[in-house]
């Protein structure tokens, strides 16, 4: 027997040992567990009874399945080959660690290196030494590798319960991030012409200076700054590069604002608040029923009342409106074409208190006023 | 030795100007800080008709003034900006020079659109809004047609409602109106042909009015950001002066934004396509054709606009149906038109005799 099964041996009896003590213990203690489970008054004389007269019965406690698994592991662990691996595996326990630890130093070596390529690249994509070099190409440097090494970073896939929220606040953080560029590229080109400007002036100056002709006034060298400027300013607005950067601002500055709003609606439902895409939708409903209401109202002021609008079936001079109400019409059957002429008629007849002038289809017609009404007026 | 002689004369001008800086420095404060009237749109008017946003402003002519124009004027403004404009000053006022030639005048105050407008069209605007208030004029005053004049953009709108509503408009007058858009002469038309409108009415609703201000600054940012300042630094002590540069200050970023729905189509169907000139433009479902437009047309522009420039003006009145169509430029900018002193004294003159003449 070698040194190392002869150790083996002697730990598996220590274990042996030690499994037989614990599943005694548990059986005693199990032993003394009241038979059922209504609570009564301790007493010290009951409970050394009832330890006496114990009958181990199976299934009678719910912990039965327990002790039964606990039994089952022990002796699984008392069986020699079990023994045999586990001592194994306290042997080698010096060995795996070391390689955890080595794995996991190698991972954050990794990731260091990681981390310092993509500082490396910077430099790769900037292609500056120093801040005079410090010009829109820099600007366009700085955007690409932003592009194609960082945003891979904040862009990765989110996993879990919250893997929307998250991709909207990284969404937000990214877009954020490529607004900022943008407008910085789009200030970095408004700054050319100043850049220019002073650079030609001084020139204007010093040609100035060499024929003697300075002009008196120092305005006029202002003037003529801001001449050359605005020059300057309408040249670079009218050029492609310009152009392309403006659009590119304002896209990014579009993305940003939707990323934003995103994260925005996100608060706002926790809280209960309608977001603003759902007033939007209120907004549609209101503008399409607005506009309908107006369609009806412009359509129904075209045409003369229903209430008094006269029913097809004509009695000689007098019709039935749809309301009931007899309307008189002229006596040839036709409306009378004004509100002053079915007044003169009614003035005429000295009937003013009696009947009242109606719109009807083509014209006017008069109405016999309600008892109601013709007691009101007489009443004044 | 000749050579120094200049350079002797510049050094004294700048200690003369070290001075008056001095002097402005000390009085310059006292003038900022004194009660200064800075107030814009102080004419009286009444609202004699409101609907959602949109009221109608009446201004009445003062009593036992000439009136050789009877038919009531009704001024439709852009939606960029404010009609206060035209009653900027006491002195420079459009709206007062009007009174004082005996107009019954009405403008529409736009007001500002909240997000709720963003699905506001050209048609609401042209068929709902502006329709209403000629229909409440004319019945206001027992009358079959009005005198229209358009700003801007409220002119674009008038030519729309003009080729729609033909019976309606007695007179037509165009103001700074562009109607033809394909051309490259001011930066204004080039960036919009670039400019995707969709994102911007997706991502905000409506047009920021920010967004639009920084673009019209960035349209001339050396006068507009540094030459306009250093004239207020230098007439800071002058305090007529100051109170007019916060009147303009005021009414220039007192911008509302742009209902989404009508920028959207406005920046399609006009500095796109260019629609309206051909007679293809459609709103409200049915062609705007300039041929209607039978009514008298007057149309201003002005030569050095940076905005609307002539070549986006002077190419109307040979698309209208009507042979009392007249071009008039005048030697002014975008706003001068309205505000210049120079342009006072021809502007209101010239619209007031051509009206007489068509009365």
């Amino acid at each position: 027997m070698s040194a190392e099964e002869q150790q083996v041996s002697g730990m598996m009896s220590i274990m042996e040992h030690w499994m037989n003590q614990t599943t005694q213990i548990w059986q005693s203690m199990f032993r003394l567990l009241p038979e059922d489970i209504a609570w009564e008054p301790f007493s010290p004389k009951k409970t050394v009874e009832r330890a006496e007269s114990f009958q181990w019965q199976p299934d009678r406690f719910p912990m039965d399945a327990a002790v039964k698994n606990w039994q089952a592991l022990l002796g699984s662990m008392a069986q020699p080959e079990t023994q045999t691996s586990m001592v194994s595996a306290l042997v080698s326990a010096p060995r795996i660690v070391t390689e955890m630890t080595d794995t996991s130093w190698k991972l954050f070596t990794d990731m260091q290196q990681l981390f310092m390529n993509q500082l490396k690249k910077v430099s790769g994509y900037m292609k500056i030494r120093d801040f005079s070099n410090f010009d829109m190409e820099a600007m366009e440097h700085l955007s690409e590798y932003y592009e194609k090494e960082f945003r891979r970073f904040i862009t990765m896939p989110g996993i879990g319960l919250k893997k929307f929220q998250n991709e909207k606040i990284n969404r937000m953080t990214d877009r954020f991030n490529a607004f900022q560029l943008a407008i910085s590229e789009f200030f970095n080109l408004l700054y050319q012409p100043l850049q220019e400007s002073a650079k030609r002036i001084q020139e204007k100056t010093t040609e100035w200076m060499d024929r003697g002709k300075m002009p008196e006034d120092p305005k006029a060298i202002y003037r003529q700054w801001i001449r050359i400027l605005e020059e300057l300013f309408m040249k670079l607005f009218k050029s492609e590069n310009f152009l392309r950067s403006l659009q590119r601002t304002m896209s990014a500055s579009i993305e940003f604002n939707t990323a934003r709003r995103e994260v925005f609606e996100e608060i706002l439902n926790y809280f209960s608040l309608p977001t603003g895409r759902e007033l939007d939708d209120v907004y549609l409903e209101l503008y399409s029923l607005k506009k309908e209401v107006v369609k009806q109202a412009e359509r129904q002021a075209e045409e003369p009342s229903r209430a008094e609008r006269p029913l097809e079936s004509k009695q000689g001079s007098r019709v039935k409106a749809e309301s009931g109400a007899e309307i008189e019409l002229k006596k040839d059957g036709s409306p009378f074409k004004s509100i002053e002429s079915a007044q003169n008629t009614l003035a005429r007849r000295r009937q003013e208190d009696r009947y009242e002038v109606v719109k009807v289809r083509g014209g006017y017609g008069l109405k016999k006023k309600s008892s109601k009404d013709t007691s009101a007026a007489a009443h004044g | 030795m000749g050579s120094r002689i200049p350079v002797d004369l510049l050094m004294e001008k700048l200690a003369e100007s070290s001075r008056r800086a001095q002097e402005i420095a000390h009085k310059g404060p006292m003038v900022m800080l004194d009660n200064l009237n800075t107030e814009i749109a102080t004419t009286p008017y009444d609202i004699v008709y409101k609907e959602d946003r949109v009221r109608v402003k009446h201004y009445k002519p003062p009593e036992n003034t000439r009136n050789g124009v009877k038919t009531p004027l009704l001024i439709v403004y852009a939606l960029i900006n404010r009609e206060t404009m035209l009653d900027l000053q006491p002195n420079r006022s459009v709206v007062k020079s009007f009174l004082n030639n005996g107009f019954e005048l009405y403008i529409i105050d736009w007001g500002y659109p909240t997000k709720k407008d963003k699905y506001l069209s050209i048609d609401d605007h042209v068929n709902g809004y502006i329709n209403r208030v000629v229909d409440f004029i004319r019945a206001r005053h027992g009358i079959e047609k009005i005198n229209f004049m358009g700003l801007c953009m409220g002119g674009t709108f008038g030519l729309i409602y003009s080729a729609q509503h033909p019976g309606k408009v007695k007179n037509l007058i165009t103001t700074v109106t562009p109607s033809s858009f394909d051309t490259e002469e001011g930066l204004l038309h080039i960036w919009m042909k670039r400019l995707d409108p969709d994102p911007i009415v997706e991502a905000y609703g409506n047009m920021p009015a920010d967004l639009m201000n920084y673009a019209f600054l960035l349209l001339n940012p050396a006068r507009l950001m540094i030459d306009k300042y250093v004239g207020l630094l230098e007439n800071m002590d002058d305090k007529d002066y100051v109170e007019n540069f916060i009147r303009m200050e005021r009414w220039i970023f007192d911008s509302p934004d742009v209902p989404g729905e009508t920028f959207r189509q406005f920046v399609r169907d006009c500095y796109h396509e260019n629609l309206l000139i051909q007679n293809r433009m459609v709103v409200g479902g049915k062609p705007v054709d300039l041929n209607n437009i039978r009514m008298p047309l007057l149309n201003i522009y002005a030569r050095f606009d940076h905005l609307v420039p002539p070549g986006a003006c002077n190419r109307l009145t040979r698309h209208v149906g009507t042979a009392d169509a007249e071009d008039f430029c005048l030697e002014t900018g975008h706003i001068g038109i309205f505000v210049s002193s120079k342009a006072q004294k021809e502007f209101v003159p010239k619209i007031v005799s051509w009206l007489e003449q068509r009365e």
